[in-house]
């Protein structure tokens, strides 16, 4: 007999006391007290649903049936329902104590019988179903709230969402490779559920309405009476789409900033539920089969069925071929989220930004403390010894601090996963997504903004880098192609790869092109790594026929413009034939950076290190001017535009040689300039502070960070001073 | 500048409402009391290149980093020394984006908290032009000396300190 530990009956009991409290509470034809017991109901199925024992399980299943009898019949209670419910949870209650007893269960009680409709799923819901049918031809159900009342439970109720739509979404992806995966299956089916529970207990109709009939769906695939294919993966995807959109919709709605909801229409993907749910029937119980009617069946579906079959074996194979690494990589991901869930908290982020504030300024009151004159005077050791003790806490503490703000880019990661499907699916490509590296952690800020570059780039891998699979096999690469999105450290920097095993770039085709529209000079020659920047040129993606150019060139000036903003850059590495490689570099985290600092007069200033390529005093042999004002310095060959700083920002009492002072070589993209500053003060990481509106004007700016002595250093925007007077800079090579 | 808008925000207080009063040369000037977060002493300020000459700055405000603003340039006052009784006026500034960030404001020196009844406040006589009326609320007499109450929000409204020279 299948044994609970101590610490789960403990959990069991308590939950099963949790809803007997709840239940002390409810009134017959009121729904007060419903969802909290629903939630405990579905975290004792979760503990103990599977476990084996049957008395148990069949007791969960008694309280599911008649939670689910309720949520059916309007959300309220009545009294048929309470009674059950209670005498399942005695029942619950008992069976716990004996079981910590190492007692056998107690017998349940024999007259215990489900709710008359429950006894199997849709299609035996004789009202709900004609109901239904009959309201296909009826107009859409608007979505209707009560945001004055149920605002906070609305709001509750999006952010849940928000992560059971991922769940969903991520889950249907693992059905689709092995559908006889019953865990995911079930967390799929009581994600609806939770979903089904929560709009109708908010009264928000169609969600609820949609989500019943998606989760009967699951539930006849988790019973086994359907076969998950590929019909039914796509109704549930698009199922969760269909929600996404409602949670959007709410949101909007929430946030006032819609005053009435557009009506986002669900029947035609209920008839596909239930299309798919007469389909997909294994040899089902007579019972079912029975009270099926007629209507849902005869629809004419047999042919896009078939049709749609054919897609999603392409699909499905390279699917099914899918390295036992990313399986299993997903496998673990999953397994990791659950206990994270558990044990982590929302913060507002500005409370964070507080603490990391506050943290920063700690640590430079204790250096302020430390390094003044008096202080280092005392000899005491003790002294000493207390001082290099809170040193080391204080740093422990802005370490923690910092790290707060990290999330791991699994997340992001795993929507890549869905893309690929899709893409690979519209194209007729065979692809598979390799992940490595999930558990990188990033800054959250940055996650949510490289979302979009990366989403821009794998589509443009698979779309335009893979070949289709009768291409592929004929050059003799395997059909199924390879796109691997890494994420690991390297320096001080976040590296994420995107890389693909297909054509690569067309370096003739991308220089042609480029010649054409006059972004190089004909004839001209380049090295590969600048003909590849090319594809990173403003307006080069908008030429016609570029999407012949074995792609990259849509939008990846927005995609480097992104990353950039990110204070990150990107390289793009191709050989012909074998594929394209894009690496990312991000800094960890938004909220510092390295800075080199340097002074121009008696101010300091900030330069990202990231844009620094070097720096030296140049000789006057390096240094020329066109027209006699706008000054050149050669580097080895490179001939770059010498920036004085301090004309820049008008300053005086500053070196006004050149050769008695600093050049430094920064980049911003494909341009380079030579910043013209006094001296190199040292190198620093900085957390990075917000000018506020006062100063956005000032665009030569990128914020301010506090230095080590307390005093403000403001950090230089390069991609501004780059860019800045471009009419007075010949164009940089 | 009305008194109208000062009457009805403090109608319920009794007509009357607290001022800081800070003297910039020997004129006397007020801020709501409402509006200040604290005063503390003058302390390194960081210059801003390419910015309006009133502009004095950045400073460190236990990890916020305000900008500072030289009440003196900005009226058109001769510049002095720093003296020990110059401080910074923090104050929270309500701005039409509905931001409200904090800033300082560099003072001579901070005189006391008064009391103004609304009834002693005067509409800002007409300079004809010579003096920019638009951010002040009013002039009090107190004691035989005049006040000039300043609602800070215009003064240093994201608008009135964008008048940058940007070549960029």
């Amino acid at each position: 007999m299948p044994q609970f530990t101590t610490e789960q009956l403990a959990k069991l009991t308590g939950l099963t006391s949790g809803i007997g409290l709840e239940l002390v509470f409810v009134e017959p034809g009121k729904d007060i007290g419903l969802l909290p017991a629903n939630n405990l109901l579905t975290q004792i199925e979760e503990l103990a649903g599977n476990s084996g024992h049957e008395e148990v399980e069949h007791a969960i299943e008694f309280g599911r049936s008649w939670i689910d009898h309720i949520f059916n019949n309007n959300g309220n209670f009545d009294v048929p329902s309470i009674k059950s419910l209670n005498s399942c949870i005695q029942w619950l209650q008992r069976a716990w104590d004996e079981l910590g007893r190492n007692q056998p269960v107690p017998e349940p009680p024999t007259n215990w019988s489900k709710p008359e409709q429950s006894q199997a799923l849709p299609e035996a819901l004789p009202e709900a179903e004609t109901e239904l049918v009959g309201d296909a031809s009826e107009l859409e159900e608007p979505l209707l709230m009560n945001v004055e009342a149920d605002g906070d439970l609305i709001r509750e109720f999006t952010n849940e969402s928000h992560e059971h739509l991922q769940n969903i979404e991520l889950g249907v992806l693992i059905l689709e490779d092995n559908p006889g995966d019953m865990d995911t299956l079930n967390s799929i089916f009581r994600a609806f559920h939770t979903f089904k529970g929560g709009s109708g207990f908010l009264n928000l109709k169609p969600i609820n309405r949609l989500a019943h009939e998606l989760e009967s769906l699951l539930d006849l695939a988790r019973k086994g009476q359907l076969t998950i294919s590929s019909e039914v993966i796509n109704v549930i995807l698009s199922g969760g789409d269909t929600l996404k959109q409602f949670i959007t919709e709410v949101e909007l709605l929430l946030s006032g900033q819609r005053s009435e909801a557009t009506i986002i229409p669900i029947q035609p993907l209920i008839r596909r539920a239930h299309r798919a749910m007469g389909l997909g029937l294994t040899l089902a119980p007579p019972v079912v089969e029975g009270a099926k009617p007629a209507l849902v069946v005869a629809t004419p579906a047999p042919q896009v069925q078939a049709e749609s079959s054919k897609i999603v074996q392409l699909s499905l194979a390279p699917a099914a071929g899918l390295p036992k690494a990313a399986a299993k990589s997903q496998a673990s991901a999953n397994e990791g989220q659950k206990p994270a869930g558990a044990t982590s908290i929302k913060v507002d982020t500005a409370k964070l930004d507080v603490l990391v504030d506050l943290v920063g300024e700690m640590v430079i009151a204790q250096s302020l403390v430390a390094q003044h004159p008096d202080v280092k005077l005392i000899q005491n050791e003790q002294f000493t010894r207390f001082l290099s003790q809170l040193c080391r806490i204080t740093n422990d503490l802005q370490k923690t601090a910092m790290s707060l703000r990290m999330v791991p880019v699994r997340g992001t990661f795993q929507k890549m996963q869905r893309l690929v499907r899709d893409v690979a699916v519209k194209s007729g490509k065979q692809v598979e997504l390799v992940m490595v590296g999930e558990e990188i952690e990033l800054d959250r800020n940055i996650t949510e903004e490289i979302n979009d570059p990366l989403v821009h780039m794998i589509r443009n891998s698979v779309d335009h880098g893979i070949e289709k699979p009768e291409v592929r096999v004929a050059k003799g690469k395997s059909a199924t192609g390879k796109v691997t999105l890494s994420a690991f450290h390297q320096g001080g920097n976040i590296v994420i790869q995107i890389k693909d095993d297909g054509n690569g770039l067309d370096k003739e085709r991308i220089l042609a092109k480029a010649v054409e529209q006059g972004i190089v000079d004909p004839g001209a020659t380049l090295p590969d790594r600048d003909i590849f920047g090319l594809i990173f040129a403003p307006g080069f993606s908008t030429a016609e026929k570029v999407t012949d150019l074995s792609g990259r060139g849509v939008g990846m000036d927005v995609v480097r413009k992104n990353i950039e903003k990110l204070r990150g850059k990107i390289e793009i590495e191709s050989t012909p034939g074998l594929g394209s490689t894009f690496t990312i570099y991000l800094p960890l985290t938004l909220a510092i950076i390295d800075g080199m600092i340097i002074s121009v007069g008696h101010h300091r200033y900030i330069i990202p290190t990231l844009s620094v390529r070097e720096s030296f005093r140049p000789t006057r042999a390096m240094l020329s001017t066109v027209h006699g004002r706008g000054e050149m310095v050669n580097v080895r060959g490179r001939i770059n535009p010498l920036v004085r700083l301090h004309e820049v920002f008008g300053l005086s009492d500053t070196a006004t040689d050149p050769c008695e002072a600093i050049v430094i070589v920064v980049e911003s993209g494909s341009h380079t300039r030579c910043l013209m500053v006094d001296d190199l003060l040292g190198k620093q990481e900085v957390v990075i502070k917000s000018l506020g509106d006062t100063f956005k004007s000032n665009k030569a700016l990128a914020g301010a960070a506090i230095l080590g002595d307390g005093r403000v250093g403001l950090i230089l925007d390069v991609d501004a001073l780059v860019r800045m007077k471009p009419e007075r800079l010949p164009k940089a090579a | 500048m009305s008194t109208a808008t000062f009457d009805s925000k403090s109608a319920n207080q009794h007509a009357t409402a607290k001022f800081l009063t800070f003297v910039l040369g020997d004129e006397s000037y007020g801020i709501p009391v409402m509006k200040i977060r604290e005063i503390i002493q003058m302390t390194d300020i960081t210059a801003v290149p390419r910015m309006p000459d009133y502009i004095k700055g950045v400073i460190n405000l236990r990890g916020k980093v305000i900008p500072i603003v030289d009440l003196r340039t900005k009226f058109g006052l001769a510049n002095v020394a720093a003296t020990e009784r110059t401080c910074i006026v923090v104050v929270q500034v309500a701005q039409a984006n509905g931001n409200s960030p904090q800033m300082g404001l560099i003072v001579d020196a901070v005189e006391e908290v008064l009391n103004i009844n609304a009834s002693d406040i005067e509409a800002t006589p007409d300079f004809g032009g010579r003096v920019d009326t638009e951010y002040m609320i009013g002039m009090a007499k107190v004691r035989n000396v005049v006040k000039t109450l300043l609602d800070i929000d215009k003064i240093v409204s994201a608008e009135s300190l964008v008048r940058i020279p940007t070549n960029a």
